[in-house]
């Protein structure tokens, strides 16, 4: 088994719209990364940064235009028994029963499906097994689109906004669920979301993405370290350190830093929160 | 002291309901999924074979029997005539039903694939569900079309087969009754007893799931589906008698005006008219000409044909002879195997242009350099 999980090597997605006008744009350019295996990593970026892209590229949805992307150490064609996905919107088929949801699951992945474990989470969801998948909540949706997706029993699991539409209890349940399956099994989980709220305390490895590019990798704790938010007085140097982005507010000023050795005494330096870091670079100027 | 531990249940012994083994792959799936549409499909199928049975069964017993009683026992039993007339009506009217719900079929079957074999998948996004699951996106698309293929072939030869029993049952009495009976020229006769149907089918399928991998939207694909098989269809109709060299016979060779006359029931004839000096076939300007000369040949002797006369007031209008177009009956296959072919070929580049969409729509299993 190979450590890094997903790999991408100047990964570029553009979509042409040829009506009404010709249209090229660019979702995803110049990506490289590499995600480590066995952790649960964010892919965090404002609406429209490439998130999702990024991710059906690695469920083999999409071919890219340029670059390469290795998902377990292969193309992304080649690994669909070992990684599940979880689009966006959560489709499923709204004239089948959850049961048959499953047994759909079972159909097609006959070597893999492990019905204990899919059973196990819709069970735990409160929902009538036999009811249509139309008749269900956007909670309960999600909850059985998860349960086809681990169901598989994956070694990769993406998922795209998967607590999007959920209220705040149901998210940190189903969250919590999901992280014990992911955590007994060792399955990798790629998790794209706008709501930093439910990656704190869930997420051990953080992607950025703004514009279609890569901003900020690494490992959560490195990369929090490696940030440190500053508040001082305004006139107060910050010369030779990577300010991300500043806030003053009368003579004070508050702002992200990379510092490159040690800041100034007359700022007080505090470790940043995720929420902090993932929006001061969300608020960055664009270059 | 002794220990008791119970040991957790093995994965998968819990209750559940669900089939222990695994169910068959994709063709399963695409059953569980399009189940209802094929209990549709099946009660039209079932509809349309109780329409044929009645005419094979029934409506032609009481049909021969009629006919029998009032040979037997003279015309002149009283409304043997009306009753005669009710019991071939019926018979027609079922075998009329019946041929609907043949020629029916591939617009209906057309119509759903394009809505709901793809284009639905699409649209609401469970093809990017199916397709990434285990089972590769290329053998999903081929049980998409094998499946139906085979549920639309199977009905539709149900249909085509007791349409035939029908016909051979019944058209023997019609021709004794009305001396008349459908050639197999007509629509209903060539369609029925042929085998354009199946590729018809076929093709309805085909491109049905292309149309929804194409446009990806259900209501689109659906319209789009209804009118390229309805056009497809009238066009292949309409054209038919295009798909076969036709045979020419001229009025010369046979010392008269109007060469159909010798054309026997069972030839089609499909066009007719003037040849011209430079041994061109002239249509409706050569049938006008034709058709004015005729007064000339028949004119000195009233009850015979003037040969003579007739030509040379055709040449002074500029023709030489007149010609009659037609298929005889032994043209019948080449006309229905031209058709087919047709019907196949699109078909079989609907399914290659498929794969190639939903090659390039997803990665594939080859490696990635």
């Amino acid at each position: 088994m190979t450590d890094i999980a997903i790999e991408a090597e100047a990964l570029g997605r553009r979509y042409t719209r040829r009506l009404p006008r010709r249209r090229v744009h660019w979702a995803l350019r110049e990506c490289s990364f590499g995600l480590p295996a066995g952790r649960v990593c964010a892919v965090v970026g404002p609406n429209g940064a490439g998130k999702s892209t990024l991710l059906s590229l690695a469920a083999g949805l999409a071919r890219p235009t340029e670059g390469a992307i290795r998902v377990l150490g292969k193309g992304p064609g080649e690994v669909r028994e070992r990684v599940a996905y979880v689009a966006q919107g959560k489709p499923l088929h709204a004239q089948l029963t959850v049961i048959d949801t499953l047994r759909l699951g079972h159909a097609l992945n006959p070597a893999r499906w492990d019905q204990a474990t899919a059973e196990r989470i819709v069970a735990q969801g409160d929902l009538d097994p036999t009811a249509t998948v139309r008749s269900l909540s956007g909670g309960q949706r999600t909850r059985v689109a998860l349960a086809l997706a681990l169901g598989k029993r994956p070694e990769l699991l993406l998922l795209d906004e998967p607590m999007a539409d959920l209220d705040p209890l149901a998210r940190h349940q189903l969250m919590g669920e999901l992280m014990a399956e992911a955590a007994e099994h060792g399955t990798t989980v790629v998790m794209s979301s706008h709501v930093i709220a439910e990656l704190e305390g869930s997420c051990d490895h953080l992607l950025l993405i703004r514009r279609g590019r890569v901003r900020l990798q690494g490992g959560l704790e490195d990369v929090l370290a490696s940030h440190t938010l500053v508040t001082g007085p305004a006139e107060a140097s910050l010369d030779g350190h990577t300010v991300i982005e500043s806030r003053t507010t009368g003579r004070q000023i508050t702002a992200l830093v990379r510092p490159a050795g040690p800041l100034p005494e007359v700022h007080e330096a505090t470790t940043p929160t995720l929420e902090e870091l993932v929006l001061s670079y969300l608020r960055e100027p664009a270059a | 002291m002794t220990v008791t531990t119970t040991s957790p249940a093995p994965p998968g012994a819990e209750d559940s309901g669900a089939p222990a083994k695994p169910p068959g792959g994709p063709a399963w799936a695409v059953f569980l999924l399009h189940r209802w549409a094929l209990w549709a499909w099946i009660a039209y199928v079932a509809l349309g074979a109780g329409l044929l049975l009645w005419a094979w069964g029934p409506a032609v017993n009481e049909l021969s029997s009629t006919a029998a009683t009032c040979e037997l026992g003279g015309r002149g039993e009283p409304h043997c005539a009306q009753r005669l007339y009710e019991a071939l009506t019926s018979y027609q009217e079922f075998m009329r039903l019946g041929f609907f719900a043949v020629l029916g079929a591939p617009l209906l079957v057309g119509a759903w694939a394009a809505a709901s074999l793809t284009a639905r998948e699409m649209e609401t996004g469970t093809a990017d569900l199916a397709w990434t699951q285990s089972v590769p996106p290329a053998r999903w698309l081929t049980a998409k079309l094998a499946l139906p293929a085979v549920a639309v072939t199977a009905g539709i030869t149900l249909l085509l087969a007791l349409y035939r029993l029908a016909h051979h049952a019944g058209v023997g009495l019609l021709t004794d009754i009305r001396q008349w009976a459908p050639s197999w020229w007509n629509e209903d006769v060539f369609t029925a007893l042929g085998v354009v149907m199946v590729p018809r089918m076929l093709c309805a399928v085909a491109v049905g799931v292309l149309l929804g991998l194409l446009l990806k939207r259900t209501l689109a694909s659906l319209g789009t589906g209804l009118v390229l098989m309805g056009a497809g269809t009238s066009a292949l109709v309409l054209g038919r008698r295009f798909l076969w060299p036709a045979e020419i016979r001229y009025g010369r060779e046979n010392a008269t005006a109007s060469p159909y006359t010798n054309l026997t029931p069972t030839d089609w004839q499909v066009a007719s008219g003037a040849v011209t000096e430079s041994g061109e076939l002239a249509g409706e300007a050569g049938e006008r000409a034709a058709y004015g000369c005729m007064e000339t040949g028949y004119q000195e002797h009233r009850d015979t044909f003037d040969g003579d006369a007739y030509y040379s007031c055709l040449e002074d209008r500029g023709y030489t002879d007149v010609w009659v177009a037609y298929h005889p009956e032994s043209h019948h296959w080449p006309l229905q195997f031209v058709e087919s072919g047709i019907w196949l070929a699109v078909a079989a580049l609907a399914v290659l242009l498929s794969y190639r969409i939903l090659h390039r729509r997803t990665a594939s299993g080859e490696r990635v350099a």
